[in-house]
């Protein structure tokens, strides 16, 4: 290749994805680099003494390095670990919830019935939906005064009075949990269509000769064949729960107390309530470690035992 | 904005209490001008408690209780009392700060430090909730609403007999027949009960001190707050569209306000509770948004009875001392 200037084939390719390269250290890289510094720092930008800047006219707070001091607060905080334990909770309910609930349409959908192309486009309109819309639309089925669900339980003589959905920290808790996997599972299902939409009808064909039933069938073939779809599903899911904030915000506030309050809402919090950003991003960095180590556990769980030896 | 054109007019016209919230903190510089001015209430069920054979409404807390107790007894009311202990930003710390000074207690001394721990009147608050969430008389989702407004929507249903809130919900509660069961004026509002001492804050327009347009800037802070061209426009109409109270309490004499008011609320009893209105000197200080969140989670942890009132209360005043 001469441009006047002579390059080589892999100066030419660099050549090539830089602009991209540039583009993803400005939008991806440098905000997170960013970020990880200023949880290393003191920033309160409601501190109105200490260093400051005057910048036309508005007070810049200037930062501060602290070190580790911010991962030490967060981690000798009692908020921050009850926080965490519930996390575990919300991510290890959604996750099950929402994987199994995904398979379950997938499965369904992958049947020949009348009116599987128009329940297949109708899968997706709760995985559209924005989440604060998510989020109103269910308090308008479960609320306790003028929930449509209650209503309907209630004319079908089913109830005396309402059902309390949000009586207490571990039913909101429960409730975030379902209207989740209500919003997400229909994405899980579409992942999980498309890989059973790849597994050739030749290999059930050839179980059905050999006699397995439908379970033996689901446990042999499509369930392996799955697994790098199971992968995804499951680290996508884990990735979303760990930063799930906005059903929190519409449904519960982190309340009542702190009982639905997760390590996400406790970052968001303390970043943007308190205006702490040094503390929040030290939380939310936390949430980041834990899932990239539980992408690594999913990956030596699913996948890597069932990769053919080299 | 002490030295701006017509400000000493405003001063003059506005209530003291407000004016004093919309001061900076050491008292000496008026800050903003107001927004609205919102005072908190009990309102009450007319026809419930008349079907229970009750004359009137509370004019004690422990009235409110033994009223609750037979509304539920005679199984009228599930819940009859809808406290705002949502969990957002102004509804359960301003309830506790309203029953507080209604009990005689006080929250901040004067240095905004809390002392809810040595107040009875505070701890005869949180005593009073407990009783009453134990005993079934509260909703528990109210615990769960993210704002004042979801709460106050419940009371529409008409199966609560009271209901503390910011006076303006009245507006809806007890005016909009479209919503509420409880309209035309089936609810009413009562005087707070006890001392009658009530929470007020004052939400305000502010100027940047450092604008480059200030007579512009003071032009539309006057035409939004004030009286531009001698014409309180925007004042009345946050009256007659959103019931929003006012500071200034020459907007109740206008014929338009009146008559709108009048479909909603006894106007003189607003006037007079606002009297009894507290503002919070605490809201200037920089660690107030964090102490009102976390003391929210401490409240309701107090509420459901997770902790004691004499600790919930040393908790308070400790996470305040952590934080200033």
């Amino acid at each position: 290749m001469t441009l006047g200037v002579r390059l080589s084939e892999g100066r030419f390719a660099l050549l090539l994805v830089l602009p991209a390269l540039l583009a993803i250290f400005a939008v991806v890289m440098l905000p997170l680099l960013y970020s990880l510094w200023l949880s290393f720092t003191d920033v309160n930008v409601l501190r109105t003494s200490g260093p400051a800047l005057e910048l036309f006219g508005v007070r810049v707070p200037l930062f501060r390095w602290v070190g580790l001091q911010n991962y030490v607060g967060i981690f000798d905080d009692p908020l921050y670990w009850s926080s965490l334990w519930r996390t575990l909770y919300f991510v290890g309910a959604f996750v099950l919830e929402a994987t199994l609930v995904g398979l379950g349409m997938a499965l369904i959908l992958n049947e020949r019935f009348a009116g599987r192309p128009l329940l297949r486009s109708l899968l997706l309109i709760p995985w559209s939906l924005s989440r604060v819309v998510v989020g109103l639309l269910w308090i308008g089925i479960l609320d306790f005064e003028f929930g449509a669900f209650n209503g309907l339980l209630y004319n079908l003589h089913l109830v005396d009075g309402s059902i309390a959905f949000f009586k207490d920290g571990f039913s909101a808790l429960n409730v975030l949990v379902s209207v989740y996997a209500w919003n997400q599972a229909p994405f899980a299902a579409l992942l999980f269509l498309a890989g059973m939409q790849s597994i050739s009808v030749d290999v059930y064909s050839a179980a059905e000769v050999d006699g397995a039933g439908y379970w033996q069938r689901f446990g042999y073939l499509t369930l392996p064949a799955l697994r790098p779809i199971l992968f995804l599903v499951t680290v996508l899911a884990t990735v979303n729960a760990f930063l799930m904030l906005d059903l929190i915000y519409v449904l519960t506030m982190g309340g009542p107390a702190h009982d639905t309050t997760t390590v996400a809402w406790l970052g968001f919090q303390t970043a943007f309530t308190f205006f702490k950003f040094g503390p929040g991003t030290a939380i939310l960095y936390t949430l980041t470690a834990l899932c990239l180590l539980l992408t690594l556990v999913y990956y030596r769980l699913i996948l890597a035992r069932f990769e053919p030896a080299a | 904005m002490d030295d701006l054109p017509g400000v000493d007019e405003l001063k003059k016209k506005m209530t003291p209490a407000n004016l004093d919230s919309l001061k900076s903190k050491d008292g000496s510089k008026l800050l903003g001008l107001p927004y609205f001015t919102s005072l908190f209430t009990l309102i009450y069920n007319e026809p419930m408690l008349q079907q229970a054979g009750i004359s009137g409404p509370a004019r004690s807390w422990d009235e409110l209780v033994e009223h609750c107790t037979k509304l539920k007894k005679d199984r009228i009311s599930d819940t009859p009392y809808l406290p705002n202990w949502s969990h957002g930003p102004s509804e359960t710390m301003p309830q506790f700060m309203s029953d507080c000074f209604s009990e005689g207690a006080q929250v901040f001394d004067a240095q905004n430090r809390v002392i809810v721990d040595q107040e009875p009147g505070a701890a005869r608050t949180m005593e009073r909730w407990q009783k009453m969430y134990k005993a079934g008389l509260v909703n528990p989702e109210v615990l769960t609403k993210t704002s004042s407004t979801d709460v106050h929507r419940l009371f529409w249903a008409g199966r609560y007999a009271y209901h503390t809130n910011h006076s303006y919900y009245l507006k809806t509660i007890a005016g909009e027949p479209q919503n509420s069961k409880l309209a035309p004026k089936k609810a009413r509002m009562a005087m707070y009960p006890g001392t009658g001492a009530t929470y007020m804050w004052t939400d305000s327009y502010v100027v940047n001190a450092r604008t480059k347009a200030l007579d512009d800037a003071w032009k539309l802070t006057r035409f939004l707050g004030g009286n531009l061209n001698s014409d309180w426009y925007v004042q009345r109409q946050w009256c007659l569209i959103a019931g929003l109270d006012n500071p200034y309490p020459e907007m109740y004499e206008h014929p338009d306000i009146v008559q709108s008011y009048d479909r909603w609320v006894d106007l003189k009893l607003l006037r007079l509770q606002s009297t009894k209105g507290k503002v919070i000197g605490a809201y200037k200080e920089p660690w107030y948004a964090e102490y009102d969140t976390k003391a929210l989670a401490i409240v309701h942890d107090i509420i459901r009875g997770g902790v004691t009132v004499p600790k919930g209360l040393k908790q308070l005043a400790s996470l305040q001392k952590s934080l200033a």
